[in-house]
């Protein structure tokens, strides 16, 4: 599992969704949390922050700049080609996962989720950083 | 073993009310004695913290301002995984019944048009949870052959007494004989246990499967699915948020694939056997809007008129306007409104005109005439305008009379049932005293020739 020290960044327009996933990876243990209403706003932050972000939990659909917008920009900055990011998006979106997977996601989470659902994201999205480490 | 969450027969179901208005409180009156409430002011922070033992059902009141309901759907879809989630809001609320569902809602209850559903809904899944109770749904008698071995009970509704008495039971068939007394009663729709009405669609559809050896629809569900389609036509106009041109397009799209529904199930037969076929059971808006358009039309067709899709048009949209109305004041009989009541009611076909065109719906010039005269009568009894004899198009005069004619027959409680041929009379015999005149005595001769 990840260090519970590590910085977390989380991204969703919608206020009580923030919340949400906050609390959740409380209640597992996590304690660094930075809030960003929209992909523009996290943006910013992601390249600003110092020490960097080591994990991105982002909304899918939101206004102004989409979870798809971010992770494109995260992707294509070469400081943050291996950077953990878990998408959440609703069930409607479901077909276009492929699309984020294709840009480089780390994985993705459906909505409604709970905090077993994203433990287990969180711990497969480890897993497979270990494994790349290894190889 | 029992999880937290299973109740048995004797226990209460657990309801949580977030945001508890008393919209909620009338919709949850039925089943009162049965539940055991948990409240839970409607913010943010509150919903963070889940209750304990989980819910059966969460009922949802108006967001107070500056919380957004959709923020609330995902907060209580995810932290009640599978619990059924209602929302109860007022009818001219700024919602979108689609994006409410999308964001997690499991139904959306529009008061007070949605009163109906939303008793029935809440009685069911007390039921279903209980595993005890009925409740029940009504199927058309023309979906049952006679002869028919039946693998559910039927019953019989009796309005004056509002009870439900068992008819016949599963195992037996209904005679010929038996169905026949139905029908000439006008008794067009018998009564299925909710539980049992899976046994009912097995059955229909097998007979469908038998006679066109393709599944179409029985006509249980074809009045199912038409009543549901006027509810969302109706959750649509009658919210109060902007609307593009694009959603106006698909809004008159809509309902005239419901007129044409309407319309194609009319080919051939009696009109009295249509009526049959055609009304809609049930004492709400929708059904009544989908009865008028349907009576409309087929009088309409009866008399050889060319407009029948506009009239069936005008017949949907006639009362979209009452959204506007004070609830209290609709739900009111005319004779109990005040004067100053019965002005605010009348607006009600203003406002029906307005509501097309804020919602930027293209329609013939003639549907605008017809809601504009729907309740102006032949002895210039009625409103706006206190128009009188042929100053009233006849598409008007008609939409009116299927209006009252529907009023007549619909089946309520604590009224006796009155056969079609019968209403028309009575609309007939009204027209001989001048102050009951509402119609031409011609149009309803007319009418009354095709029963």
């Amino acid at each position: 599992m990840f260090d519970l020290g590590i910085k977390i960044l989380v991204v969703d327009d919608m206020f009580a969704m923030r919340k949400l996933v906050t609390k959740v990876c409380k209640e597992i243990g996590f304690k660094d949390f930075t809030e960003a209403a929209d992909g523009a706003i996290a943006w910013q932050l992601i390249q600003e922050s110092k020490p960097p972000f080591d994990l991105i939990i982002s909304d899918w659909n939101m206004p102004n700049s989409s979870g798809l917008d971010l992770l494109k920009r995260v992707r294509a900055d070469s400081r943050f080609k291996t950077l953990p990011f878990l998408m959440v998006t609703a069930e409607a979106e479901q077909s276009q996962v492929a699309q984020a997977i294709k840009l480089g996601v780390s994985n993705y989470m459906i909505k409604p989720f709970t905090s077993e659902g994203l433990k287990d994201k969180l711990e497969a999205i480890h897993k497979k950083i270990q494994s790349a480490k290894a190889a | 073993m029992a999880t937290e969450n299973q109740s048995t027969e004797n226990e209460k179901i657990c309801v949580l009310i977030v945001g508890r208005t008393p919209a909620v409180d009338d919709g949850i009156k039925g089943i009162l004695p049965i539940v055991d409430i948990k409240e839970m002011p409607m913010n943010i922070d509150a919903l963070l913290d889940p209750v304990e033992p989980m819910p059966s059902i969460i009922i949802c009141g108006m967001p107070p301002e500056g919380v957004n309901i959709n923020e609330v759907a995902q907060l209580l879809s995810s932290q009640y995984l599978g619990v059924t989630n209602l929302l109860v809001c007022d009818v001219a609320a700024k919602l979108h019944r689609d994006s409410l569902l999308k964001n997690g809602f499991s139904e959306v209850f529009m008061l007070p048009l949605d009163k109906v559903y939303l008793t029935q809904y809440l009685a069911e899944k007390a039921a279903s949870i209980r595993k005890k109770g009925k409740v029940y749904k009504s199927v058309k008698t023309g979906d049952i052959d006679p002869g028919d071995d039946l693998e559910f009970d039927t019953f019989l509704y009796l309005p004056l007494n509002n009870k439900h008495v068992p008819y016949t039971s599963a195992g037996a068939a209904i005679p010929q004989k038996k169905l026949d007394k139905l029908k000439s009663t006008v008794i067009s729709n018998l009564y299925v246990s909710a539980n049992q009405m899976n046994k009912f669609y097995e059955y229909s559809a097998k007979k469908l499967k038998s006679v066109q050896g393709d599944t179409t629809l029985s006509e249980t569900e074809r009045t199912e699915k038409l009543r549901n389609a006027v509810r969302n036509l109706f959750g649509t106009m009658f919210s109060e948020l902007a609307d593009s041109t694009e959603s106006g397009k698909a809004i008159v799209t809509e309902g005239q694939n419901i007129v044409k529904n309407l319309i194609n199930a009319k080919a051939g037969g009696k009109i009295y056997e249509k009526i049959l076929l055609l009304s809609v059971d049930g004492n709400d808006l929708y059904s009544h809007s989908a009865n008028v358009s349907s009576y409309a039309a087929l009088f309409a067709l009866g008399l050889g008129l060319a407009n029948v899709e506009d009239i069936a048009l005008a017949g949907l949209l006639h009362d979209v306007g009452l959204s506007r109305v004070n609830p209290a004041i609709v739900a009111k009989e005319e004779s109990q409104r005040t004067p100053v009541e019965q002005v605010a009611y009348q607006n009600h076909v203003d406002y029906s005109l307005e509501k097309i065109i804020e919602k930027k719906l293209v329609v013939s010039d003639l549907v605008r005439k017809i809601i504009l005269q729907h309740h102006e009568y032949f002895n210039g009894s009625g409103y706006p305008k206190k128009l009188v004899g042929a100053r009233i198009c006849v598409e008007a005069q008609i939409l009116a009379l299927a209006d009252r004619f529907d009023e007549l027959i619909t089946v309520s409680e604590g009224k006796a049932r009155i056969k079609p041929i019968d209403a028309m009379k009575k609309i007939l015999a009204d027209t001989e005293v001048s102050s009951k005149a509402q119609f031409d005595q011609k149009l309803v001769k007319h009418v009354l020739e095709l029963f």
